[in-house]
């Protein structure tokens, strides 16, 4: 079984890398978590600071739902 | 006279010396040129400041500038830049600050104050609309920064905001800060030793009036877009708890956090430091700058040896510079540290750098207890730190190669320590360590004031394409230090862009919503790529050895490897970096000795520069 | 009523745009409401804005102020700017300006209350309802 979710990665973190799209449609296996998520939109660790799941600050152990957003913040863009 | 859509119209000029003040009616070459903040900064430096000043004497000015987004409707146009040949470098220097002095200029009729001479005794500047004056402030002189600005908000009521040096900035410490709303400084550069060496102890101004913009419907529609998606974005409630503190966990994750004196960039003990233990242990209240939803300024309380200090901060900067890099054991130290940094009027980047080189050195043998005057200057203790800024300061015992500055400090004290003074240009080093991050070290290396991040910020650029791939790298670099400093320029906060990622184009529409002028983001983009070529030619105009020498990081960087942390054992090397500043060079149109050329010059509009170098032979 | 401003951050957004709305300009000493800091001394913002109390409609000497629709407004024909409302307010929520030539008040347009990113306006909110 799999299961649907859409990775938003902020603008300004899309911009640091040709082919890093702002918007992902992803096919999860059940059960995965936002690391999952984020590896599978090609973000490695240490790219993403907040993320946000369904208006809640989530971290990479977070599981995921069908249907879930999982949104992306860059960690810090140095002020 | 024409009324200038997104200005005041007016610079305001103050010579201290003697005692005049006039007003001349803002230029629409200046305008167009370089529309505002640093970018005013930036041509009356290069004009008014001829090589060889001396940048403690009277001769240098001070330019503190708003710009055209400042005091307007919309998202934190709050940023003013403080403009000056720097003490630290003897170079241009500028440093912002935000709170809520950049309208308050602009309304009171002014977009910027050039403040010129040195005034007999200690003075300072009042502004009330059209009424300037130059008044005297014996009692003032002496007193901490935050309590100046208490007793002259006491004297002249809330509605004044302040701008104020500590005791550093009147004994002209190179690093001493300017300080602003309690917590806010423009800390780089020295800007507060210029006021300093001015006989200035404060700045204090009020308006009235209006802020004409070209379209104000318009104006109302993009802003209204920008506040509701800032109101809607997920990411806002984090800023809104810690501001930038929540930058520190990730920083020490990814081998970034500068650790005692940049020797590391892992600290074992980051979690003591981190945005939460802000937020649990400290933090009293949360404190915004001008019209913004952020508020990442944290009003905080510290408690040390039975006093109990309020202080805004720490943010990211000053718990990496005196909290990893001095290795203190809490965010309560960091605040109390911080604390007394900022009552003293001192920049807490230079100075924690200048407290951890000191420690370095004290650890290493190369000053003893003797020189220290008993101190035992040791990574992690709180009170080493405080009696080591008291005595910066004052500029007494080691305290007075440390004011300074890191590159003076170790020539003073030979013993191999200018490897690691980490600095360039004379400017230390902000909070990034960067061996394992080429485009941040290049970043580093080239930044038009010395050693600091905020041009140009890639890190993340590292991470994505490659922790050691250098080609390629130079290129973003310098994309960002145009895009980055535009703000500056325009006087608006970057952190909605870059944090919370509000597009750009946003910003792009405001521009002739503001000042009726129906120019792209595009073109705003070559008026900074003028600012930055203008900068590099005041450095090459002031020195005939001005060059790629002066973009150089320290030798720790290229010869010693990480020793811990998740990058243990990464390098950068000295053909890295050679290659990273070619690559640099060539797509800048510099000649390989970081020197502008003529052509690159001229195509920037800026051939009356290209003209004089060329008659002194320093650029072909 | 009374604001409950614990959780204002002292940006003065509020005033910002009373001045954009009421009066078309940038300039927040053309407002209605006012930002305090009393960071030095109580560590907390205080805001300053009109709670429609109708003290002042009697103290008005040239009965220029009036209730409409549960907000206090001035009418600035009949008023003389003598400034006596001013000081009469319990609140200290009438402002004068140097450019205007009657006081400036809230008039419970309730579009700080929509821009506050803290909500701490909120009740001038409902206020803002009642008036339209």
């Amino acid at each position: 079984m799999t299961m649907k979710v859409t990775v938003e990665i902020s603008r300004v973190l899309a911009a640091i890398r040709p082919g890093l799209a702002e918007r992902a449609e992803l096919d999860l296996p059940e059960g995965a978590t936002v690391g999952d998520a984020l590896a599978a939109a090609g973000l490695v660790q240490g790219l993403w600071g907040i993320v946000v799941v369904g208006g809640k600050v989530a971290d990479v152990s977070t599981k995921l739902s069908p249907g879930d957003k999982v949104t992306v913040f860059p960690p810090v863009s140095g002020g | 006279m024409r009324e200038m859509h997104g200005y005041a119209g007016t610079i305001l000029r103050v010579n201290l010396s003697t005692g005049t003040v006039s007003r001349e009616p803002l230029s629409e070459d200046l305008v167009s040129g370089y529309i505002g903040g640093r970018g005013f900064g930036a041509h009356f430096i290069y004009r008014e400041v001829p090589p060889g000043t001396d940048p403690l004497g009277p001769g240098n000015k001070l330019v503190v500038a708003a710009g055209p987004f400042s005091g307007v409707f919309l998202p934190s146009g709050a940023k003013t830049s403080f403009s000056a040949k720097s003490p630290a470098t003897g170079l241009y220097g500028d440093s912002n600050i935000g709170g809520h002095l950049a309208g308050e200029l602009k309304y009171a009729g002014y977009d910027a104050i050039i403040i010129e001479g040195r005034a007999q005794g200690p003075s300072y500047l009042f502004i009330e609309d059209d009424r300037v004056e130059i008044r005297p402030c014996e009692k003032l002189w002496g007193m901490g920064a935050i309590k100046t600005e208490k007793a002259l908000k006491d004297e002249l009521g809330d509605e004044f905001q302040i701008a104020t040096i500590g005791p550093a900035g009147e004994n002209m410490v190179v690093f001493a800060s300017v300080n602003h709303d309690i917590g806010r400084q423009a800390g780089r550069c020295g800007m507060g030793a210029v006021m300093g060496s001015k006989n200035l102890k404060a700045i204090a101004v009020r308006g009235t009036k209006s802020v004409p913009v070209a379209d104000m419907a318009g104006l109302r529609k993009v802003a209204d877009e920008m506040f509701s998606a800032l109101a809607a974005n997920a990411a806002l409630k984090v800023w809104q708890d810690q501001g930038l503190a929540q930058v520190t966990t990730w920083s020490n994750s990814i081998g970034a956090l500068p650790t005692r004196n940049f020797r590391q960039n892992f600290y074992e003990n980051a979690e003591a430091l981190s945005g939460e233990r802000m937020r649990s242990d400290i933090h009293v209240r949360d404190k915004a700058c001008f019209a913004c939803p952020m508020a990442t300024g944290k009003y905080c309380r510290a408690r040390h040896r039975g006093e109990t200090v309020f202080l805004e901060g720490p943010e990211y900067e000053t718990t990496a510079l005196i909290g990893s890099n001095c290795a203190l054991g809490s965010i309560e130290e960091v605040a109390y540290a911080n604390y007394m940094c900022d009552e003293l009027g001192l920049d807490t980047i230079s100075g924690g750098s200048a407290v951890a080189f000191a420690m370095e050195c004290f650890e290493r043998g190369i000053i003893t207890k003797e020189d220290t005057g008993g101190i035992e200057a040791r990574f992690g203790s709180l009170d080493a730190f405080v009696e080591i800024v008291k005595l910066i300061a004052a500029r007494k015992g080691i305290g007075e190669p440390l004011s300074r500055g890191v590159r003076a400090a170790a020539a003073a004290w030979g013993g191999g320590s200018e490897d690691f003074a980490i600095q360039v240009k004379g400017l230390e080093w902000s909070g990034y360590e960067s061996r394992g991050a080429p485009s941040m070290m290049l970043a580093y290396m080239t930044c038009d004031i010395g050693a600091h991040h905020n041009r140009a910020w890639s890190i993340t650029h590292d991470i994505a394409v490659g922790r050691n791939v250098i080609e390629g790298k130079a290129a973003k670099v310098i994309e960002l230090q145009h895009v980055r400093p535009l703000f500056d320029c325009l006087g608006v906060c970057r952190l909605q862009w870059v944090e919370l990622g509000l597009p750009l184009e946003y910003y792009a529409r405001l521009y002739p919503a503001v000042t009726g002028r129906q120019e792209t983001w595009d073109d705003l983009l070559v008026k900074s790529e003028r600012i930055w070529n203008l900068v590099r030619a005041f450095g090459v105009r002031e020195r005939a050895d001005f060059g790629r020498a002066d973009d150089q990081p320290p030798r720790r960087f290229y010869t010693e490897p990480v020793p811990d942390g998740p990058l243990a054992g990464s390098r950068i090397t000295r053909e890295d970096l050679d290659r990273l500043l070619d690559e640099y060079y060539d797509l800048r149109g510099w000649d390989r000795n970081g020197r502008p050329t003529a052509k690159t010059l001229e195509r920037l509009g800026l051939g009356d520069v290209a003209a004089e170098l060329l008659a002194k032979g320093r650029i072909s | 009523m009374k604001l409950d401003a614990e959780r204002c951050t002292g940006c003065k957004l509020c005033q910002l745009v009373c001045s954009v709305v009421n009066f078309r300009e940038n300039n927040p000493k053309k407002a209605g409401i006012r930002v305090v800091s009393r960071l030095f001394t109580d560590a907390r913002y205080d805001v300053v804005v009109c709670d429609q109390c109708g003290v002042c409609i009697d103290a008005c000497p040239v009965g220029a102020i009036s209730m409409e629709d549960d907000v206090v407004r001035i009418d600035p024909n009949m008023c003389t700017n003598c400034g006596v409302c001013v000081e009469t307010c319990p609140n200290g929520a009438l402002f004068s300006h140097p450019d205007v030539d009657y006081p400036i008040k809230c008039v419970a347009c309730g579009e700080c209350a929509r821009l506050c990113p803290r909500g701490v306006l909120d009740t001038l909110a409902d206020v803002g309802k009642v008036a339209s």
